[in-house]
């Protein structure tokens, strides 16, 4: 592993340093605990472009003797060349100094120093006695100041505390930090020490490229499943009158999980390309993201509202069934696809609103075929599309530190999804792409996709508001 | 919360059985995981409780006792609590062992008194095994068990103890090591802290464990013994045994003789010579040579045996036995009146039953004013048996020292070590002190002193703490209590704020883990 950047992230137990190196690394492997001394060894952690490492981060034990490492430090400043070795030397049979040693050692082997704070606590003695060590060593060092809760009482006296004997400080938040947030750390970096200063930037322009990449990927596979849903129909033959409407439900239900199955290969393909596969997004049964796809209140709560669903339409120039009622705001489209509906003559047998939904035919050779789908209600594909939006913008936000890993979205965190606060004219976009998606228009897909990949990545682009 | 603890007296309260520990013990572990606000008014009301009904408040025994039964889960919650679970466990492995051991001590007597009529019964075999060994093992328990190693030690655990201490401490300390080098995070803390409370439990429990591990070992010897003995007087009662004895060593019948009647003196004065033991003629007479047989030994000779190995079996193996384990009973008696309950789980306890909210919250108005207003409320002399220290060594980490006025410090650390300031000692815990903790002298502090720590709460516990710690309890000998303090962050009108219970739960798991039930952790705040 040629030389690409290493640096050393250290500080007191339970300060966040390993959050800091998962955020960082994107790895969220990394073993995050609420209990200090979590981290007991020495752990690389390549922060990867592609396949590429491109900037190592060692995560190291907390310093468990301040106080008596400075002592030593002290005593031995002038005598060393290598400080840092000396102590390892001296101490690796100590088994009370395992963990100093184990931190000393990538500062020992040359590698950059991030020296990482609680900056939600006031300073004490054995911070100062830990800063002091590492201006002992004589290595060029940042310090990353990560508040672990909303105080801001301490941070002044922290900033003091740091311009003395840092040459860097940067506030930071492991748990939430963004991708130009950690770039920001990245490049604050490059002032540190001028010798990173072109392998950072080289690091930094590979992982802007590959960010690009990855969000082009995620606006394809929302596009994919997009065209997959809109196409997805599910039928079933019956040989038997009587047998109709026992194959119903079990028809619904293979639809519904067809779709699921859809979605969810698009989610998964989302989850790998931003790292995050240990990660699992869960949704409530009380948010309107789980309600099932066929409820009423998921087709008002998501989507479109019905006029601006009727306005889209109307700007796409074509009739695609949205009846008056749309315009009205009275939305009563059921599950089934009413559009085209050739009732056989089993058809009579169903009864009430059950008539609209469900295609029917008799098949020449006797019996029956029911077909579900494809789905041409107007607010499905927005819904489709909010979801998967919703779920990839998640996924690239995502610090690695976060390992509480069954996330679940509430209901106040989205109130509407990403295509309401779109303009008139994106929306008609939509539109035009959904029916040409329906239609199987491909020369006009290839016309209309590049447009709409724009909206789509600069929706992901567009910084989360919670 | 029935009426049931209230009709108890203060006498009857003093009485701790086993059961009663284990339930404490369980009680505390329980404790644990509830938040501290939330067991503070429990325990208030229980304190309230306990002085209406004129429960002797200077004996943590009593209290706590009414306290136990008061916390005691009624048995609806749980059908068997963990504590009698462990009890009921543990005597029924006993109880089993016992049955086994009276099957093993009948058949083996049973193999020994095998007989067919070819051969007479070996006595000397049966005597060797019943009697001779047993003589030893009961001479080895007394001089393993009962001798202490030295009288000023009586405390300290004899002989016999230091083989089964090493086991114990050495299981807690392969633990600790085990867990330092193979397990990472929460895990290994927690085992660590498991290793810990072994320790801690040992030196608050170790004797009355011993004692009772002691009188287990007795019963189960006693039903060997019994066993063999029962098979004894049913084999002689309904069968007819002969009884000789050989040898290939050059050995007299005169000499024999000589080693019965020392071995029979104990009951000579009851059953004589040709009742009680065998006499000469007999000895004689029952002397057996293989290439003659039995066939020329008169029957009254070779049945003059029994009488003698059963009295043997009576007198050494079951009667000692028997003494042994009133003896374990009194001891494990002696050890359960012995304990104090000043331990730091316990004192926390005593402390919160015993906490005026009323008295404590006056006390902290007058605290900004220039003039104090005397000792602080809690430390009138009635309610100081809480505290047995009359001064206090205190070391404040140095954020803390900086941070506040000296006097300021020193008024709210009497407050809660319950210690007039005045006979409070401060002194800052410098970097210095901690990277040499021989500089603090503990050696020359009188007795009565303790020793308080005062740390940032929000600092997790390290090493060199724990080091720190370590050597104090060294040196100031093992039930001295320690205090810690845990400050709270400072707020932005400069007063200590509640620590995180997050924090405490850190820096009680850490404490856990020295083993060390005389060390006490509690909050400082304002
Ligand atoms: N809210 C919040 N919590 C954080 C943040 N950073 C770390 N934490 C929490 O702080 C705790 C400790 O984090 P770690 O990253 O394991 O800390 P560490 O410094 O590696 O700890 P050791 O390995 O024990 O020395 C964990 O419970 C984290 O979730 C943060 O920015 N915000
Ligand atoms: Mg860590």
């Amino acid at each position: 592993m040629a030389d690409i950047p290493t640096f050393a992230i250290i500080g007191h137990p339970n300060e966040g340093k390993s959050s800091v190196v998962a955020t960082l690394a994107e790895d969220e492997s990394v073993r995050i605990s609420p209990v200090p001394g979590e981290t007991t060894r020495l752990a690389r952690f390549d922060l990867k472009a592609g396949n590429a490492s491109i900037i190592e981060f060692v995560d190291t034990p907390g310093f468990q003797n301040p106080a008596k490492t400075l002592a030593w430090f002290k005593q031995n400043a002038n005598a060393e060349d290598n400080i840092a070795q000396a102590f390892i030397q001296q101490h690796s049979s100590l088994s009370d100094y395992r963990h100093d040693c184990e931190l000393m050692k990538p500062v020992a082997s040359g590698a950059g120093i991030l020296y990482v704070v609680d900056g939600s606590r006031p300073i004490t003695s054995s911070d100062q006695a830990e800063m002091e060590i590492l201006r002992l060593t004589g290595k060029p060092r940042m310090a990353i100041i990560n508040c672990k809760s909303d105080e801001t009482l301490y941070l002044d006296a922290w900033k003091a505390a740091f311009r003395k004997s840092f040459n860097a400080i940067r506030v930071f938040d492991a748990c939430g930090a963004t991708f130009s947030e950690r770039i920001g750390l990245l490049d604050a970096l490059k002032s540190v020490d001028q010798d990173w200063n072109p392998s950072l930037q080289k690091a930094i322009d590979l992982l802007q490229k590959d960010w690009a990449r990855r969000g082009k990927r995620a606006v394809e596979t929302i596009i994919d499943s997009l065209e997959q849903g809109l196409r997805f129909s599910k039928s079933k033959l019956v040989a038997r009158e009587s047998d109709l409407e026992l194959a119903k439900p079990e028809l619904e239900r293979a639809y519904r999980e067809g779709l699921e199955k859809i979605e969810r290969r698009a989610w998964n393909e989302i989850q790998r390309q931003y790292r995050h596969q240990a990660l699992k997004i869960s949704i409530p049964d009380s948010s309107i993201l789980n309600e099932n796809l066929f409820s009423d209140r998921t087709w008002q709560a998501f989507g479109l509202t019905g006029k601006q669903l009727a306005l889209a339409a109307g700007a796409a120039g074509a009739g695609i069934g949205v009846g008056l009622d749309v315009a009205a705001g009275g939305i009563a489209f059921g599950v089934f696809t009413a559009a085209g509906a050739a009732f056989g003559a089993g058809a009579a047998l169903l009864k009430g609103k059950d008539l609209a939904k469900l295609k029917i035919k008799q098949i020449p050779v006797g019996g029956f075929k029911l077909q579900l789908g494809p789905n041409q209600n107007p607010q499905f594909p927005f819904i489709l599309l909010d979801r998967v939006i919703l779920y990839a913008k998640i996924c690239s936000n995502w610090a690695h530190a976060r390992q509480n890993r069954d996330l679940s979205i509430s209901d106040e965190n989205l109130k509407e999804g990403s295509s309401s606060r779109w303009d008139a004219k994106q929306r008609a976009l939509c539109s035009k792409v959904f029916q040409a998606i329906r239609k199987e228009r491909n020369d006009q897909l290839e016309t209309l996709y590049p447009e709409f990949k724009e909206v789509l990545s600069s929706e992901l682009e567009r910084n989360p508001d919670h | 919360m029935a009426a049931q603890p209230e009709t108890k007296s203060s006498t009857r309260l003093e009485k701790w059985s086993l059961s009663d520990v284990l339930a404490f013990e369980v009680a505390i572990a329980r404790d644990a995981d509830q938040p501290w606000d939330q067991l503070e008014k429990r325990d208030r009301e229980i304190g309230e409780k306990a002085a209406k009904n004129g429960v002797n408040g200077s004996s943590n025994r009593a209290l706590l006792r009414y306290w136990l039964d008061c916390v005691k889960k009624p048995s609806a919650e749980e059908d068997i609590p963990p504590h009698e679970l462990f009890l009921e466990a543990y005597h029924l492995a006993t109880k089993l062992i016992t049955i086994v051991a009276i099957i093993l001590g009948g058949s083996v007597a049973l193999e020994f008194l095998r007989y067919q009529g070819v051969e007479p019964v070996n006595v000397s075999a049966f005597f060797g095994l019943f009697i001779l060994l047993q003589i030893f093992f009961g001479l080895t328990t007394f001089g393993l068990f009962l001798l202490p190693t030295s009288n000023a030690k009586q405390l300290k655990f004899s002989a016999g103890f230091q083989l089964l201490r090493p086991l114990l401490l050495g299981t807690a300390k392969m633990l600790a090591n085990f867990s330092a080098r193979s397990l990472s995070g929460a895990k290994r803390q927690s085992v660590l802290s498991l290793a810990g409370s072994i320790r801690s439990s040992f030196s608050l429990y170790g004797l009355l464990l011993r004692w009772k591990l002691f009188g287990s070992l007795q019963v189960i010897a006693i039903a060997f013994n019994v066993g063999a003995l029962a098979v004894m007087l049913m084999v002689v009662s309904f069968s007819d045994r002969a009884f000789g004895w050989q040898t290939t060593l050059d050995v007299s019948a005169e000499s024999i003789h000589l080693l019965i009647q020392l071995v029979a003196l104990p009951w000579t004065w009851l059953w004589s010579e040709g009742v009680g033991y065998p006499s000469l003629v007999d000895i004689e007479g029952s002397r057996i040579v293989l290439k003659e047989g039995i066939r020329g030994l008169s029957s009254s000779h070779l049945v003059s045996w029994w009488p003698f190995l059963t009295l043997g079996l009576v007198v050494y193996g079951l009667l000692p036995r028997l003494l042994f384990l009133i003896w374990a009973r009194l001891k494990q008696n002696k050890a359960l009146a012995m304990l104090d309950f000043r331990h730091a789980s316990a004192q926390r306890i005593v402390e919160r039953m015993k906490f005026d909210p009323i008295k404590f919250e006056t006390q902290s108005h007058d605290e900004g004013g220039v003039e104090r207003k005397g000792a602080p409320a809690r430390t009138s002399d009635e309610t100081s048996p809480v505290s047995p220290s009359s001064s206090a060594s205190v070391f404040i980490s140095e954020t803390i020292w900086q941070h506040k006025e000296k006097d300021e410090l020193k008024t709210l650390i009497s407050s809660i070590l319950n210690i007039p300031d005045e006979q409070l000692k401060l002194d800052q815990l410098t970097l210095d002190r901690i990277a040499e903790p021989d500089r603090i002298d503990i050696e020359n502090t009188p007795e009565e002193t303790t020793f308080c720590f005062v740390f940032e709460s929000w600092m997790p516990p390290l090493e060199e703490t724990k080091q720190l710690l370590r050597k104090v309890r060294k040196e100031s000998g093992s039930t001295k209590m320690i205090r810690i303090l845990l400050a709270g962050k400072p707020a932005a009108n400069g007063a200590f704020q509640n620590p995180s219970s997050s924090d405490l739960d850190i820096w009680s798991l850490t404490i856990s883990q020295l083993g060390d039930p005389y060390c006490q952790v509690d909050p400082l705040s304002e």
